[in-house]
């Protein structure tokens, strides 16, 4: 009976012939969840973000240790079968750590993207929409930020900012709006002329209406692609900034930070630096291997 | 075509692992190699830094009148001063200088070279000068009371009385060392005595000159041929910046670095076990601390000062973290000086604590600002305290970063860090730690840790510590110094020691005459290598 | 040639140079700007790093007058607005100040860092090119295949690797492990101060100076980071040179050569490599400027006595000069690399010229 029920939804959602909009929208989603099920490396790399999320919201049931709990006469004990991972030099069980990182991670991940899409939309939609000089002193701020590489700016900021988590991200946000601006531009830039935007303009709709109504759902796919594709460069800076001491801090969990501390300790306990290490290079490697494959289904020219 | 270039970049990195490296042979035996942290060094000029690894070093390019020999700290013995006398009111200091002693450049070393020096360093005012400017010399006076009366005689007058030892001891300081007047006018620029020469130069008549210093990369320096003691063993000391511990440990381990100076615990244990080094470990003249601020109405509860001295992991921090960086000591004396205490009363003890803070008013603790900063092992200290007073349900919001800034401002709750002074005698901790004439905010004594904590020092403490840094008998002085020490670790401090600070260095066996010194002159010319 | 003619032809000569020197100096303008902007944002960093100028160069234990002193010294008691316009006018004639720091000026501290990153960028940078764009090429070719799956991966683990990471990793492994590699800086100690010369690239004064061992220290030195940072390198390069290679593959020509039974390696090698030799030049630049960044996690790791190290630990100790004179002699490589390689685009690329 299920496979039935499944089989008419699988039906009703592959169907072109739209009854709603909202088929149309839900036949689109399926559409790319097919094809991401079809492409390996991209449901693998899906598979890993969605684990780091579920380990991020059960990490408290994951965790058998508390993670803040120092214990010095358990310090910098090889992995065994209760520190799975070892510890660290405060005692403090490594793998519960670990997966308490996770959501310092995520959170990094989540507040980036959050503050990024929208700013970075508003400059490049402004800048392309209303042309001008407008265009020319946004674009031209938007370089400014652009030729700095991307970690010393980032490292610039959160020196400046001072150390801390939510600094670290803001330093990171400074470093990752420019391309979304840029590609936001480019994108307005090609719909400006369209002809139900001049339509929509006719009927006095502002600027902001039609940047909302029209452009946003434009330009949403490849801005989705590109802010994928970014955070593996987000996870990087972040465990960089972690790894010069300028991400969060302590007793906070988090995977450059923990990288870096255990480097002190590196040739008698090379599970401190080790695992930490592959956590970010998994979940940096996941965001990429799914960007990758959603450029590939919603860009078919680079496949 | 491009395959080709294809195929030679491969054989090319190929070949770059296949060869093994020619480097882990030993370091020659006429060269030292220490393996050092640079990047906290600030320059080379001795009246200007105020740092222990510059301090190593410009011990070894220049010499002072007096030096302090690293196994008896508290016996001046004669350098470039010959002889002394001090008069019978105790202010006046006669110093015999010795004579054929050459600077590097060749010029002879006179009355007229220590004159100078001593009052260039009093004169620019910067961060070493309080060696002199302790004691009452000022810009404006310096030129009066410190006078080369001929070639080879130097006069120095102190505006007060004080123990002629603290005077002496403060000639040994690397602050005091004396430089080629001669040198440093012609190179003087824009009447800045010579500041800028030395920034890459030296100007003193050491065992050792200088011959490269990048800064955070190297120094090389060579020995200097008319030594008037003799041409040192070691052809060149060669200081290499590694900030890495297990970097220093693996080339130790090696061979390719002689002496390790920047090592973690775990390394330290590793290179002890692994016998091919030994390791020296240096107290020092200052403590780990922890400073709460006292404008800050809970903590300047006594009860609560006293909650904190509780909640110190002392004997887990001196088995792991501290064990090569501090000795135990819970009040201010350091160990080896008079007065000092060898008894550790408190411990670690969460239900004292948190009775006490019942007693205090806040049985369910309260939330602070921490500041630390993040390095090996003032870091792990901290990080350990939090977890304590978590226990104990004081929450502290733990931020590294540099907050030195705002603890001199006395912008802070609760910072902690380590101090280290470079006088081998109880005054100079004491009077930081244990005086606050004025605790007014305007009064600015940022210089001492008691007003930057903004702890009225009870008065009978502060008056015994001056009266004992006047105090000529010794005996009565020691007498002095042990009641002071008793009292402060009986007045709940605003300022809580837990560990007299220890400076650990790895050595390897084939190198002797290589002694840490206390007060940061470890010496290069007594160094031999051999089985 | 005679005289009407040249007379016909010169309005329009002259036309034509008058726009270029229009576009000549908008681009000035442009770099003019962006560089005013890079000044400023590197100027509010400097003075917003909590950290006390004052206390990193007298030390923690100085006492109050001292601090004075020397706040006024180093020209704090200024307004905002007078020290920039000071500092403006200072990097106007080159003059970053001084580092409290090195006590030396931060012109002769960059000049002596930067060659050191320099040399490792650009050997990274040539291990990247000399390996990515002949993998992305292959896998672009082979579409599909097996091939193109690997190189896939294994550019994705490239861009995916905490590169700080990888040095440690690499360094317990290959040097403490196995002794393969010797240890960090740029030479072994007994080598150190032979080789004084004219370009501060050890490699490069080696080779001048015909100092043999010098050269092959330097070379083992700097082969781990530079192959790091080259993978990293790599990774990018192999992925753009893929997909402007499948563009390429897609034109009508290729179908055309095809058809004419063209051989494939004439046509990827002679025709497509060809027109894509811009781009990838392109992309060459941008993987070297990205490598600036990648060399600050990777100078600290191998104490690399370069540029990345030197803005980390003058950020530490908020030695401002140190930290805005290398921020925009960074910021300024960017542009200039940005700018070059924008000139041989238009250059090389006859479509834009």
């Amino acid at each position: 009976m299920a496979t039935r029920y499944f089989n008419d939804l699988h039906n009703w959602l592959i169907n072109e012939e739209f009854s709603s909009l909202r088929q149309a929208r839900l036949h689109k989603a399926y559409v790319l969840w097919l094809n991401l099920i079809a492409n390996p490396l991209a449901l693998a790399g899906f598979l890993v973000v969605l684990a780091l999320v579920l380990i991020a919201t059960l990490a408290p049931l994951l965790a058998n240790h508390d993670p803040i709990l120092q214990d010095l006469t358990m310090a910098l004990k090889p992995p065994s079968p209760i520190n799975w991972f070892g510890t660290d030099e405060f005692g403090r069980d490594v793998y519960s750590r670990l997966v308490y990182g996770a959501r310092t991670t995520l959170y990094i991940s989540v507040l980036v993207t959050v503050i990024v899409a929208p700013i970075g939309f508003a400059i490049g939609a402004t800048a392309g929409y209303l042309g001008g000089w407008v265009d020319v002193v946004l674009m031209r701020i938007t370089d400014i930020f652009l030729s700095f590489p991307s970690l010393v700016l980032a490292l610039a900021f959160s020196a400046a900012l001072g150390p801390g988590i939510e600094n670290a991200v803001i330093a990171i946000a400074l470093t990752v709006w420019p391309p979304i601006a840029r590609l936001a531009r480019a994108e307005t830039l090609t719909f400006r002329a369209a002809d139900f935007v001049v339509a929509a303009e006719l009927q006095g709709a502002g600027m902001g209406r039609i940047l909302f109504r029209h452009i946003v759902p434009l330009c949403a796919p490849s801005i989705i692609i590109r802010l994928t594709l970014n955070m593996s460069s987000v996870i990087l800076t972040a465990a960089g900034l972690g790894f010069l001491g300028l991400g969060a801090q302590p007793p906070m969990p988090e995977w450059g930070a923990m990288a870096a501390s255990g480097r002190q300790y590196l040739l008698d306990a090379w599970w401190l630096t080790t695992v930490p290490g592959i956590a970010i290079l998994l979940v940096s490697l996941a965001f990429n291997l799914l960007g990758d494959g959603l450029r590939d289904i919603m860009d078919p020219r680079n496949a | 075509m491009k395959r080709r270039s294809f195929l030679m970049a491969s054989a090319l990195m190929a070949s770059t692992f296949a060869v093994p490296v020619a480097g882990q042979a030993a370091t020659p035996d006429d060269q030292l190699v220490i393996a050092t942290n640079m990047s906290s060094m600030r320059g080379l000029d001795p009246n200007e830094l105020n740092q222990l690894e510059s301090a190593e070093i410009v011990a070894n390019l220049y010499e002072r009148l007096i030096v302090l020999s690293a196994d008896d700290m508290t016996k001046p013995q004669p350098g470039i001063a010959e002889s002394w006398k001090v008069s019978d009111d105790g202010k006046t200091f006669t110093f015999k200088i010795r004579s054929g002693v050459t600077f590097h450049s060749g010029n002879p070393l006179t009355a007229k070279d220590v004159e100078w020096s001593l009052r260039r360093l009093v004169k620019l005012g910067l961060a070493p000068s309080v060696d002199l400017r302790q004691w009452g010399f000022t810009d404006k006076n310096v030129d009066e009371l410190i006078k080369a009366t001929d070639d080879t005689t130097v006069a120095l007058q102190t505006p007060e009385v004080w123990n002629p030892n603290l005077i002496l001891f403060s000639l040994a300081s690397f602050s005091t060392s004396i430089l080629d007047s001669k040198l440093l006018a012609e190179n003087e620029k824009n009447g800045d005595m010579g500041r800028e020469f030395l920034q890459t130069n030296d100007a003193g008549s050491g065992p050792y000159s200088l011959k490269t210093w990048r800064v955070n990369d190297l120094l090389i320096s060579d020995a200097f041929k008319d030594y008037w003691q003799g041409v040192p063993k070691m052809r060149r000391v060669i200081l290499r910046h590694m900030p890495e511990s297990s970097g220093q440990r693996l080339q130790l381990e090696a061979g390719d670095v002689d002496v390790a100076t920047r090592l973690s615990s775990t390394d330290l244990a590793a290179i002890e076990a692994g016998g091919k080094a030994e390791i020296q470990k240096t107290p020092g003249f200052g403590f780990y601390y922890l400073a709460l601020n006292q404008k800050d109405e809970i903590l300047s509860n006594p009860k609560v000062r006293e909650a904190f001295r509780y909640l110190i992991d002392y004997d887990g921090l001196a088995n792991t973290v501290m064990k090569y960086y501090g000795i135990k000591q819970q009040t201010v004396i350091p160990g080896g000086l008079p007065g000092a205490l060898n008894e550790t009363p408190y411990k670690l003890d969460i239900d004292k604590a948190k009775q006490l803070l019942a007693e205090a008013g806040y049985p369910s603790g309260f939330s602070k600002v921490y500041y630390a900063t993040p390095v090996t092992p003032e870091y792990e200290v901290a990080q350990s305290l939090q977890a304590n007073a978590a226990k104990v349900g004081i929450k502290l919001d733990l931020q590294g970063g540099d907050h030195i800034g705002k603890f001199r401002n006395r912008e802070f709750e609760i910072f902690s860090a380590r101090t280290g002074e470079r006088l081998p005698d109880p005054h100079a901790v004491l009077a930081s730690y244990a005086t606050n004439p004025n605790n007014a905010d305007d009064a600015k004594l940022a210089g001492l840790i008691a007003w930057r904590s903004a702890w009225e020092v009870p008065k009978s403490i502060q008056d015994m510590v001056t009266a004992a840094a006047h105090e000529t008998d010794q005996q009565k002085r020691a007498d002095l110094y042990a009641k002071i020490n008793k009292a402060y670790l009986e007045a709940s401090p605003a300022l809580v020691t837990s560990f007299q600070r220890t400076d650990a260095k790895a050595v390897r066996k084939e190198v002797t005459g290589y002694v840490g010194h206390s007060t940061w002159l470890t010496r290069w010319d007594t160094v031999s290598k051999g089985e | 040639m005679s005289i009407s003619q040249t007379s016909a032809i010169a309005p329009k000569r002259a036309k034509a140079a008058l726009g270029g020197l229009r576009k000549v100096a908008a681009s000035f303008a442009v770099i003019l700007t962006t560089l005013l902007g890079l000044l400023v944002i590197t100027f509010v960093v400097g003075r917003m790093v909590p950290a006390d100028p004052v206390i990193a160069v007298i030390g923690d234990q100085a006492d109050h007058d001292t601090y004075e002193r020397v706040y006024k010294e180093m020209g704090l008691d200024q307004p905002l607005y007078v020290q920039f316009a000071t500092y403006l006018g200072n990097v106007a004639q080159l003059n970053f100040g001084q580092s409290h720091v090195t006590k030396n000026p931060v012109a002769s501290d960059l000049a002596r860092v930067f060659p050191a990153t320099l040399e490792l960028a650009t050997l990274a940078t040539i291990i990247g090119a000399v390996f990515g764009i002949p993998l992305g090429i292959i896998s672009a070719v082979r579409k599909g295949t097996w091939v193109d799956h690997l190189a896939r991966v294994v550019g994705l683990l490239g861009h995916s690797t905490p590169i700080f990471w990888l040095g440690t990793i690499v360094i317990l492994v290959f040097y403490a492990k196995f002794s393969l590699i010797p240890g960090s800086g740029r030479l072994d100690i007994y080598n150190e101060g032979l080789v004084e010369g004219p370009t501060n690239s050890i490699l490069i004064d080696a080779v001048l100076a015909s100092e043999w061992e010098v050269f092959w220290d330097a070379l083992l030195h700097v082969a781990a980071p530079a192959l790091i940072l080259g993978y990293a390198a790599m990774a990018y390069l192999s992925r753009m040179s893929r997909s402007f290679m499948l563009e390429q593959l897609r034109q009508e020509y290729v179908l055309t050569a095809k058809a004419k039974g063209l051989g494939q390696r004439a046509i990827v090698w002679r025709h497509a490599f060809r027109n894509i030799r811009v781009q990838l030049l392109t992309i060459v630049a941008l993987a070297y400027c990205g490598l600036l960044d990648g060399t600050v996690l990777i100078e600290t790791v191998f104490a690399w006595p370069g540029l990345g190290q030197y803005l980390t630990s003058a950020l530490f100790f908020a030695d401002m000069n140190a930290v805005l004179g290398s921020v925009l002699l960074i910021g300024i490589i960017s542009i200039a690399i940005n700018l070059l390689s924008d000139l041989t685009y238009r250059f090389l690329d006859p479509r834009t010229r």
